[in-house]
């Protein structure tokens, strides 16, 4: 177990250093002056040579390239990532309080992906074949087609517009963060349902599937207490890496139901031209995704040893 | 040698003949496949004909803004008294555009990518493929909003910012592939004969995974449509007065509880193209999975 983590961990270091690279490519391979466009974006004012030379001088970009490359990684592994225009504040303070909302809402998607999928993927395939089968994966195949952006809308339309169920804008407590969780977890929704049921399906053509119905047990013990214990191992993992994923569908969620978080902070950013902050936000969110995949990786290595040696 | 040289040819044909024959039995037995290849085509000839078809110029004012769905306009008009139904017909031009131009970009980088790798292995294979494990590191969206950080928004943007965030994916798959063809039987003698890494790739590996690229490329469409347009629904992508499925539902988004029509049919535009590739796609994956033996 121990080579193995050691192994996982020594490729992934040559991966982080290509993000860093990618990341701090964006400010320097940009067409024109990017401090111009900074100023222009993020401060929104009248840009005097004094102030471009004084956020050139402040940011480090008048030494050359490789210096502000070799202090920009040495920064980011201190765990500082500077400060954003926008905001005066430190990029880290910033990001922290971002990522903490990013992570609830990721976790409530989740939860809002398996309540949905697994009893969908569990009913398509106990049937497999019929018609409930086709209308369960029909709406999987909803989910994986479907604009996460209008899916939000529709939701605020009827459930908090009409129906008055539940509040549009979330705010602290948790019934705000409802429709946001379903919006996000319906996509990752369809895929699990759609493994679940190829999953359950196989594990009822087994030989000991047979023997207890064999035995005279009725379908639906079979069903849940043989084969849905081990079809339940591959959508486990596959819902481990939907959770990284998550991160993505958030920068729309949490834009559309005007949430606070890391996707809707990378946008803002982005449109208001505030690098630091972009190169920041961007790094979090792929190193975290990075590591949630090697831990749910290893998890699985260390739950099925067959993985290891393979 | 000489006596059986016509046979061949005639014998291949036939096979092939037969083989497309399964394909397209398969393909039809699935329902959804055929509805979604209609629904498609449907979208595809309203893109081809939308100056014919559409009632309105997508860009001009032609009644009173927000008007409801009603004869004249049976989509409605939107903030500032445009046709929808005009503007989601000419939006369908754009999001297939999306679709086709950056899964060409991404298909073509990252196939060419993985038959490098897999086909050299070795260090250029380990080079690429960290460089693939690096991309990998943004989920989905996040690497198409860094080449927009880059690039600055605008559709042509779009366009490569979504093909390259798919270049992983080939890369990965075509990869796998090939390492898979390198250890077959024929083409380690088609090798042995002599053959040329340029023959070898063109005759025998190329045919072996268009397959699988061809229900990937089907499939990334419709994905490419959905992230083309949340980037321009986050304001990245088209800019007004741009006819954008995207845009139009972010245009509409503040005057929602009363003017419900201006987002709902540009996102049910989305919706329906996408599921239509999607269904397609599926079918296609059965139609040409070399085990389906439905005859």
């Amino acid at each position: 177990m121990g080579s193995y983590l050691g192994q996982r961990i020594a490729v992934l270091v040559p991966v982080v250093l290509l993000v860093f690279s990618a990341v701090f490519a964006i400010l320097h391979v940009l067409p024109g002056d990017p401090v111009q466009l900074m100023l222009a974006g993020a401060e929104a004012g009248v840009t005097t040579p004094e102030r471009i030379a004084q956020l050139r001088k402040s940011m480090g970009l008048d030494l050359p390239l490789h210096v502000q490359y070799g202090r920009f990684i040495a920064d980011a592994l201190r765990g500082d990532l500077g400060e954003s225009i926008r905001f005066q504040a430190p990029v880290n303070d910033l990001v922290a309080t971002a990522a903490r909302q990013t992570l609830e809402l990721s976790l409530a998607g989740m939860v809002a992906a398996l309540a949905i999928g697994i009893p969908l993927g569990i009913l398509a395939g106990l049937h497999e074949n019929g018609w409930v089968d086709s209308l369960c994966m029909l709406v999987a195949l909803l989910g994986v087609s479907m604009p996460l952006f209008w899916l939000g809308l529709l939701l605020i339309l009827f459930v908090s517009i009409h129906l008055q169920w539940l509040p549009a804008i979330s705010g602290d407590q948790l019934r705000g963060i409802i429709l946001p969780a379903f919006t996000l977890g319906f996509v990752s929704a369809g895929i699990i349902s759609r493994l679940m049921r190829a999953s359950l399906i196989d594990a009822l053509r087994n030989d000991y599937v047979r023997t207890a119905m064999a035995k005279g047990l009725p379908r639906s013990v079979v069903a849940t207490k043989h084969a849905l214990r081990n079809a339940l191992i591959p959508v486990i993992t596959i819902a481990g890496l939907q959770f990284g994923g998550m991160l993505s569908g958030a920068v729309i969620t949490e834009t559309v139901f005007s949430r606070p978080g890391l996707g809707s902070l990378i946008v803002k950013a982005i449109l208001w031209h505030d690098y630091p902050l972009i190169q920041g936000a961007v790094l979090l969110t792929s190193v975290s995704y990075v590591v949630v995949n090697l831990g749910i990786d290893v998890l699985y290595a260390w739950v099925d040893p067959r993985i290891r040696y393979a | 040698m000489v006596t059986h040289a016509p046979a061949r040819p005639a014998l291949r044909i036939a096979g092939a003949r037969r083989r497309a024959g399964v394909m397209w039995r398969t393909f039809g037995r699935h329902r959804g496949a055929v509805g979604g290849t209609i629904v498609l085509l449907l979208w595809i000839g309203i893109a081809v004909f939308a100056p014919h078809l559409a009632p309105y110029d997508p860009l001009s004012l032609s009644g009173v803004g927000r008007q409801p769905p009603s004869a004249p306009h049976p989509m409605g008009t939107d903030l500032l008294g445009r046709d929808i139904l005009s503007r989601v017909m000419f939006g369908a031009r754009i999001s297939l555009a999306i679709g086709l131009i950056s899964v060409a970009i991404g298909g073509v980088s990252g196939s060419a990518m993985g038959v490098v790798a897999g086909y050299h292995g070795g260090r250029i294979d380990g080079v690429l493929m960290r460089i693939v494990d690096a991309m990998l590191a943004f989920p989905g969206l996040l690497l198409a909003l860094m080449v927009i950080a880059a690039l600055g928004p605008g559709l042509t943007n779009v366009m490569l910012a979504v093909g390259v965030s798919s270049i992983p994916l080939y890369a990965r798959l075509v990869r796998g592939l090939c390492l898979g063809i390198r250890q077959i039987e024929y083409v380690q003698a088609a090798h042995a004969i002599g053959g040329s890494d340029a023959r070898i790739m063109l005759r025998h590996v190329t045919p072996n995974i268009l397959g699988p690229v061809v229900v990937l490329s089907t499939l990334q469409v419709g994905s490419a449509i959905l992230v083309g347009s949340a980037l321009s629904y986050l304001g990245m992508g088209a800019q007004p007065p741009t006819p954008e499925w995207g845009l139009m539902t972010s245009e509409g988004q503040a005057y929602l509880a009363g003017e419900w029509w201006i987002s709902t049919f540009p996102g049910f535009a989305i919706l329906s193209a996408v599921l239509a590739i999607n269904l397609m796609g599926d079918g296609l994956r059965a139609a040409l999975d070399p085990r389906s033996t439905y005859r």
